[in-house]
């Protein structure tokens, strides 16, 4: 049996996959489809004192049809307060099972807050989100990511709200920050019960080249916006992977509700092997609609299936142990690359990545192909891309271009015989730190 | 008239842009040795992907400046798209020849040719090229770049060759073929029209009064079948000139009756289809395996379904009142021994086919007239080395009248008139 409820900082999810606050948890109508399309729990579009949005708010960036990721210029829920508390309670009444969380904002003012959260709690919400992200329009109130990017304010914020409800409180961070740890951990001393992350990057999705507008336009001016979408994910994998590495994370068990260009079943597994205890999605239903959880969930299902696992405990975190300081990393591993000519497609493009980007380690050599390169001259003749073993570096450059399903995998080569430079015998990086300045120096990876 | 249009219609912006997005750029690929005139594939078509139409238009002019037509008429599937790495890959290779229509109309809508291309000509040498047709027009564009005179002479009443005259305009409208040669005239090169070697001046005159000449004068008409009541035939150039200049001209016919099943014959069928109020079919001497048409060409009729005869003869013309009606015609023994000359055994029934328009499309004949010329010859093909030279000094020739083998294509002749002319240049350096 397969079972996928989760219990989050006490509230319990017939799914991990719940709605991110945003324009699809704008109404009890939007909720009530999601989650009789199965989503298992929501985060209500951010209220606060209700504030007016812009028309026209989104631009995207594209590679032609495709949305890479989206900006947008949105600010909290437009509609009356009182009316999303009503639409609030009613739904959690109808739907006993899901989770119904409520983000809220509000100025940097304890009794605004106070009154707010007391709202929430009437409306029979399961959790409140605080919403200490939000990269544009806010923080010119001194609100939204103008909390979220200062620990102290973050924890002050927090621990108003804390003290006067008993509701599980989820503090939402910024990835707009230097180090994300830092406002966790002030976030957890005020008092969250949960942290949930990330946010939009704040951005600029492009400019017109004819009227030399920033996009979007809104009547020729456009501001920072808020970054989301498949882009993001990667830097919402590695922010993920650091909170829930935290010690002080570890140590209470601090749940963490992950979130950041995740559209498929297999970002969201890969949000959970890094320890997260849900996900949430925003861009991928607003491009796609609320349809997509049947996928997620077939898909999910399906993996853990193959996998041998019975519940989502049974795999959270357990990518964690793979990250490890880089001065940790094994310096006499080494793979160098190998090209299959039986596969080879002739594109040349590992040849020139290279050659200008890498090491100048794969020549072009003659050879018969399996087909007529050139149909009408029928010859069989072509060079081919070869990999010199003693020059390779083995960054795998030429692997990542090559647009043929493995025809060029990288070998890895036994230990012992390896030597960096010619005579010295590698150990670790901490050894060549040492030999070199007498002191430990960790490259920088970029 | 329907059959005037071009048939494939232009990429829209967004479907170029999408077609351009799907190249690898890949780095000196099949697709670009496979081009006969080596366009920059990979170059233009990143360019188009961007929204650099100029810049991608300027790759591929440089290389091939009738590139408006060669992304129309290529035979792509055998060049450069069926090099495409795509394919082997399973995909469907990039459109390029539809790409590189795109940037060519685009850049003729929008610019003027870049103004390094007008370079000063230098009234030092003199070239006479003869024939206006791909290789001449190729021939001439390079030698203005380079700053060099020349001069194009041309027997027919309009300038292109077989691009203005023959091409179908379903593939190639008249437009597109006069539009290059205005732009070739934009270079500084003069075109006169009828004007023909061997009869308005002798190509001892040319010799004598310019540094170098240079023959593009492609090739003549179907040859002769040799069967009674043939004068009532139309010759396949003929009949595709009409179809494209005249349509009007053309006799109205119920049955319409193409002998030949190689491209001109094919191009032949498709046009009569679309104007045969009746019935359009063809009739061939060999099986199909022996056709020398493109099987993307032969596709093409079987698509439109014009009914093919195999080891058919055409033994003689019906004519009625003066007026043809129809064919007398015999099947050939399919396991008679097959040769080229068609010596076959005589052994078929013997049946009449009705018949009011029957149009000749046997291949084109060789320049005959030229053997008049003292230029040496090989197998009716004018005789060149690999700088294009003939066996007379200073006389150059490039295009169809040199293809002893290979493909009869308009890209290959315009690579021709390319190297024609960088041979010709260094020749006055
Ligand atoms: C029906 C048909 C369809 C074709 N379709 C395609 C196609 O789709 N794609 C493709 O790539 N190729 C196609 N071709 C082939 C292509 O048209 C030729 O390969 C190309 O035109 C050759 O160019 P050229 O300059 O050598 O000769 P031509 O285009 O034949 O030009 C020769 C020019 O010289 C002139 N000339 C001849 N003799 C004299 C003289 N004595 N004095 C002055 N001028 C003279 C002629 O009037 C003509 O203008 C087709 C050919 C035919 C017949
Ligand atoms: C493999 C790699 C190595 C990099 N190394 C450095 C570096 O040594 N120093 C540096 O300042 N930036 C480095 N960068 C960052 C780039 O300079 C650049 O800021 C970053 O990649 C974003 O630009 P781009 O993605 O548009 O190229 C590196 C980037 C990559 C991809
Ligand atoms: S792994 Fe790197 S160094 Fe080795 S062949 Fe590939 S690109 Fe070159
Ligand atoms: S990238 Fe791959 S397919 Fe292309 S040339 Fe290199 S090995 Fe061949
Ligand atoms: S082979 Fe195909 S994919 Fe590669 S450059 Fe040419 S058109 Fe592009």
């Amino acid at each position: 049996m397969i079972e996928l409820s989760i219990e989050f900082a006490g509230i319990r999810s017939i799914n991990p996959f719940w709605l991110a606050s945003g324009p699809p948890t704008n109404s009890a109508a939007q909720l009530n489809a999601a989650f009789e399309a199965g989503f298992g729990g929501a985060v209500w579009k951010t209220i606060g004192t209700a504030v007016e949005n812009v028309s026209n708010r989104y631009s995207s960036y594209k590679k032609w049809d495709r949305i890479l990721g989206l900006n947008n210029l949105e600010l909290i829920s437009d509609r009356p307060l009182e009316l999303n508390l009503k639409e609030i309670q009613e739904i959690k009444k109808r739907w006993p099972d899901r989770a119904v969380i409520v983000s809220i904002m509000e100025e940097y003012d304890r009794e605004k807050w106070e009154e707010l959260v007391k709202k929430v709690e009437a409306s029979g919400a399961d959790g409140i989100e605080l919403n200490f992200g939000c990269p544009h329009g806010m923080p010119e109130r001194g609100t939204g990511s103008k909390i979220g990017q200062d620990p102290i304010l973050c924890r002050e914020v927090t621990s108003w709200v804390k003290r006067v409800t008993r509701l599980p409180l989820i503090v939402k961070l910024t990835p707009n920050v230097t180090d994300i740890t830092q406002t966790a951990k002030a976030a957890i001393e005020g008092g969250a019960t949960a942290l949930s992350l990330i946010n939009t990057i704040q951005s600029i999705s492009g400019v017109d080249l004819d009227t030399f507008e920033v996009l979007p336009s809104i009547g020729g001016k456009s501001s920072y916006g808020g970054y989301s979408g498949e882009a993001i994910k990667p830097i919402a994998l590695s922010l993920t992977a650091k909170v829930a590495s935290m010690e002080m994370v570890q140590e209470k068990q601090v749940p963490i509700s992950a979130m950041g260009g995740i559209s498929t079943w297999r970002d969201s597994v890969e949000f959970l092997l890094l320890g997260a205890s849900s996900v949430q999605l925003c861009s991928a239903v607003m491009l796609n609609g609320f349809r997509i959880i049947e996928d997620l969930l077939s898909g999910l299902k399906h993996w853990m299936e193959a996998k041998g696992f019975s519940s989502i405990a049974d795999f959270r975190g357990k990518s964690l142990s793979h990250i490890v300081p880089f001065h940790q990393l094994e310096p006499t591993f080494k793979q160098i690359a190998q090209i299959d000519p039986q596969k080879c497609i002739h594109c040349f493009l590992c040849y020139i990545v290279c050659r200008d980007a890498a090491h100048h380690c794969i020549d072009l050599t003659d050879g018969k192909a399996l087909y007529p390169v050139i149909p009408s001259s029928g010859k069989h003749e072509w060079m081919f891309p070869k990999v010199r073993p003693e020059d390779c570096v083995g960054c795998s450059l030429c692997q990542h271009v090559c647009p043929v399903d493995s025809c060029i995998e990288m070998i890895t080569m036994e230990a012992q015989k390896l030597e960096l430079r010619p005579g010295i015998q590698m150990k670790s990086w901490e050894a060549i730190g040492k030999r070199a300045t007498g002191e430990v120096l960790y490259g920088c990876s970029d | 008239m329907e059959f005037l249009k071009e048939s494939l219609p232009p990429l829209s912006l967004s479907e170029a842009i999408g077609e351009a997005s799907r190249c690898l750029y890949c780095w000196n690929p099949p697709c670009v040795t496979a081009c006969p005139t080596g366009i920059e594939i990979p170059k233009f078509v990143k360019r188009i992907e961007t929204g650099d139409f100029r810049g991608a238009a300027e790759v591929i002019l440089k290389a091939n400046f009738l590139g408006g037509t060669c992304g129309r008429v290529c035979p792509v599937e055998e060049l450069c798209e069926g090099a495409c790495v795509l394919t082997k890959l399973k995909k469907p290779s990039v459109s390029i020849g539809r790409l590189q229509r795109f940037a060519i109309d685009h850049f003729w809508a929008k610019q003027k040719l870049p103004s390094q291309w007008h370079i000063q000509i230098q009234k030092k040498k003199k070239v006479a090229i003869v024939g206006s047709g791909p290789a001449g027009l190729s021939c001439a564009a390079t030698l203005a770049q380079l700053g060099i005179e020349a001069v194009i002479f041309e027997k027919n009443r309009l300038p292109g060759g077989l691009s203005t005259y023959v091409i179908p305009s379903f593939r190639e409208p008249i437009e597109v073929s006069l539009k290059e040669v205005e732009e070739v005239k934009k270079l500084g090169v003069p075109i006169h029209t009828e004007k023909e070697l061997g009869k308005d001046f002798s190509l001892e005159e040319l010799r004598t009064a310019y540094d170098a000449v240079f023959l593009a004068i492609g090739l003549g008409k179907s040859p002769q079948l040799q069967i009674p009541g043939e004068a009532y035939f139309l010759d396949s150039l003929e009949f595709l000139s009409r179809a494209k200049l005249e349509p009007w001209s053309l006799p109205n016919a119920n049955n319409i009756v193409i002998i030949g099943l190689g491209n001109t014959a094919i191009d032949c069928a498709l046009v009569a289809k679309k104007i045969a109020r009746e019935k359009v079919s063809i009739l061939y001497r060999k099986r199909l395996e022996e056709s020398r048409a493109y099987p993307k060409e032969i596709e093409k009729v079987l698509k439109e379904a014009v009914p093919i005869q195999f080891l058919t003869m055409v033994k003689e013309a019906v004519v009625k009142e003066n007026k043809l009606v129809g064919l007398k015609c015999q099947r050939l023994n399919p396991h008679s021994i097959l040769d080229s000359v068609g010596k076959k055994e005589q052994t078929g029934i013997e049946f009449f086919l009705p018949a009011e328009l029957v149009i000749r499309a046997s291949g084109q004949q060789k320049p005959l007239w030229i053997t008049t010329m003292a230029i040496e010859l090989d197998n009716g093909f004018i005789k060149v080395n690999e700088k294009y030279e003939t066996s007379l000094p200073k006389v150059y020739a490039g295009g169809d009248c040199i293809r002893k083998k290979g493909m009869f294509s308009t890209v290959h002749a315009v690579e021709d008139g390319k190297k024609a002319a960088f041979s010709l240049a260094a020749s006055f350096s």
